[in-house]
């Protein structure tokens, strides 16, 4: 595979997994050979002092990138600059290659709903967010990484294909794009999207990491839950997407019914197969 | 598929989108009582709602709507069963969520972090003692609310410990470097691991019952979460829940959150001094005691007795590390 390195040569950091509180004896007793782990920002940036404790042990062996999920950089509240600040902090700790969070919101009028809501993509929602990125990029001083999220819902306000407005938002914001590609096939298949279109617009230059993780078909949609192993359809995608851009960080999420750790890496680690076979992609695995 | 400019929802207008979607998340009836409650039309009427929200595979604007509804409430009572496990056993699953609901009706979450979601949640338990129960909580009475208020706060002081900062704590030697006729002076700076509790029951018996007896249970059933029935929860209150005042020191030397039972002149020395009182004025609280100022009354020789212990206590905490600063 020809590895096309991304806009500000952030560093392939290899196959990584994110780091989860039942896997922290393990970890500390073991250390095993994971190429690096990814946290969620918010469990640490008031971390009392085993979490403080754990991350400090991590920090000596692996590479750590932070990856949040209260920005809100979609919400129409104001930024919360408390919050930005106390990122920051933990960044000149962690030190990582990058930080990241998602595209949507979490709230508004103060109010935290805790989950990843979806934004409407149009024109003059693309121009607040590009705005909001540009900010967190000058507090934080680097490049800021959005993450697709899954969604189960869209407006008729919307006039731009996610997929545009990603790749719209990303030049526009010069911000890098964390590619998750089981969001893609959980969202294209409850919307009817074109899960190959979506990946062959997103410029590959912008893609700094993948995300892959399990879901959970209902039926009349997917829900995407991180609690099983990645299915064969995601795999493909993740091969196609690797294909396009050569190699990426990839960072395999599992959030719920969490397994061993020796589970939960060696499904890790199947991306690196993954991605030293690189093979036309069959087109009945992507279909939606 | 149809991407268009309609002119129904301008563009700009995704505040209210927002807004309107939030209304929906936190209503606590079905969706469709939800989708035409005053608190959802006061941004967008039903019948634009049900343009604005595009169906798709079978699945109406409302029900992809639910699907994010589901999770709401969920998510944060998830969250909420973490903090207060003894709580939610006392409670039985269904009590829990109807009241965990009710709670985050009222408080909803206004921090980036799920860890201060709970924060309330004891002030509001004690409020519901004043206040009509919920339905489901029918069989719960006041005074049984009452105690589980004070249960979830004793719980939620071990959660705030372990997720306070680590701090230095001074030591024996630099109390031993203050020049003794300094002591009075002294004013000492809490660790921020460290809470106090005071009950009218015997708080930490009853958590160490309680902890036992659903540790056992969980055991014996492959540890699944499980609950108290009403029936076992009356009857386990009425052999808990006797009156006999009780004072709790939480604190986190290093990872683990750990109780200390205090009596009732420790508590109020330790709560005055945190207060940012001197050790003079923290002693002269503790002698407007009503049981220690009647018992110098009747036997004045005691306050020597008194200074001791108090010199004692003043020792154990140091060496217990819940001081971070000292001045005079």
């Amino acid at each position: 595979m020809a590895t096309q390195p991304n806009k500000w040569h952030l560093p392939d950091l290899g196959f990584g997994i994110g780091l989860r509180t039942p896997h922290y004896a393990h970890i500390l007793e073991y250390y095993p050979p994971v190429d690096w782990f990814e946290i969620i920002s918010e469990n640490f940036i008031d971390a009392g002092a085993r979490p403080q404790y754990v991350l400090e042990r991590i920090l000596d062996r692996y590479p750590v990138v932070m990856h949040g999920v209260s920005m809100s950089i979609g919400s129409a509240d104001h930024l919360n600059m408390d919050y930005l600040q106390r990122l920051k902090a933990l960044a000149r700790i962690v030190q990582p290659a990058w930080i990241s969070d998602h595209l949507c919101w979490t709230g508004v009028n103060g109010i935290n709903t805790h989950d990843l809501l979806p934004i409407t993509c149009n024109h003059s929602v693309l121009k607040h967010i590009v705005e909001r990125i540009r900010i967190v990029q000058d507090v934080l001083e680097r490049p800021l990484v959005l993450e697709n999220v899954s969604s189960y819902m869209a407006f008729s306000t919307d006039s731009i294909p996610e997929w545009e407005f990603i790749a719209m938002m990303a030049e526009q914001a010069d911000c890098g794009i964390l590619l998750d590609v089981n969001n893609i096939y959980v969202s294209s298949y409850n919307h009817g999207w074109d899960p190959l279109l979506y990946i062959d617009t997103i410029p590959a230059e912008r893609i700094c990491q993948y995300h892959l993780a399990g879901y959970r078909n209902k039926g009349a949609y997917i829900l995407d839950t991180h609690s099983d192993h990645v299915v064969d359809e995601v795999w493909n995608l993740y091969r196609y997407a690797q294909s396009r851009t050569g190699g990426r960080a990839t960072l395999l999420e599992w959030d719920e019914d969490i397994p061993d750790f020796a589970t939960v890496h060696a499904e890790a680690q199947k991306a690196r197969q993954y991605c030293t076979t690189i093979n036309p992609v069959d087109a009945s695995l992507v279909e939606a | 598929m149809a991407y268009s400019n309609r002119t129904e929802f301008p563009a700009s207008d995704f505040p209210i989108m927002q807004e309107w979607m939030v209304a929906l998340l936190r209503h606590t009836g079905t969706i469709d009582e939800a989708w035409q409650s005053t608190s959802a039309t006061a941004h967008i009427s039903a019948d634009r709602a049900d343009r604005l929200v595009k169906p798709a595979r079978g699945l109406s604007g409302r029900e992809r709507v639910d699907i994010y509804r589901e999770m709401y409430y969920l998510r944060l009572i998830d969250a909420l069963a973490v903090d207060v496990p003894l709580v939610r056993y006392c409670l039985g699953e269904e009590q829990f969520e109807a009241i965990a609901m009710r709670y985050f009706v009222e408080h909803p979450s206004r921090s980036y972090t799920l860890n201060r979601v709970s924060d309330q949640f004891p002030t509001f338990l004690l409020a519901l003692t004043h206040r009509t129960l919920p339905e489901a909580l029918h069989d719960t009475t006041q005074d049984d609310m009452a105690l589980l208020a004070d249960i979830a706060h004793v719980e939620l002081t071990a959660v705030w410990a372990f997720d306070a900062p680590t701090a230095e704590s001074i030591s024996t030697a630099t109390l031993q470097a203050i020049p003794p006729e300094q002591y009075g002076n002294l004013r000492l700076k809490a660790h921020p691991a460290v809470f106090l509790h005071e009950s009218k029951y015997p708080i930490l018996a009853i958590i160490d019952t309680l902890t036992a007896r659903m540790e056992r249970e969980q055991e014996q059933n492959d540890h699944t979460s499980i609950t108290l029935t009403n029936h076992d929860r009356d009857s386990l209150f009425a052999s808990l829940c006797h009156e006999a005042p009780s004072y709790v020191l939480t604190y986190r030397p290093e990872f683990v959150a750990e109780y200390h039972a205090f009596d009732v002149e420790q508590f109020v020395l330790l709560r005055a001094l945190l207060a940012g009182a001197t050790l003079e004025q923290a002693i002269g609280t503790l002698i407007e005691q009503p049981a220690v100022a009647h018992l110098l009354s009747e036997q004045p020789t005691h306050v020597n007795h008194l200074m001791q212990s108090v010199m004692t206590w003043f020792s154990e905490w140091v060496a217990l590390g819940i001081f971070v600063a000292v001045e005079w």
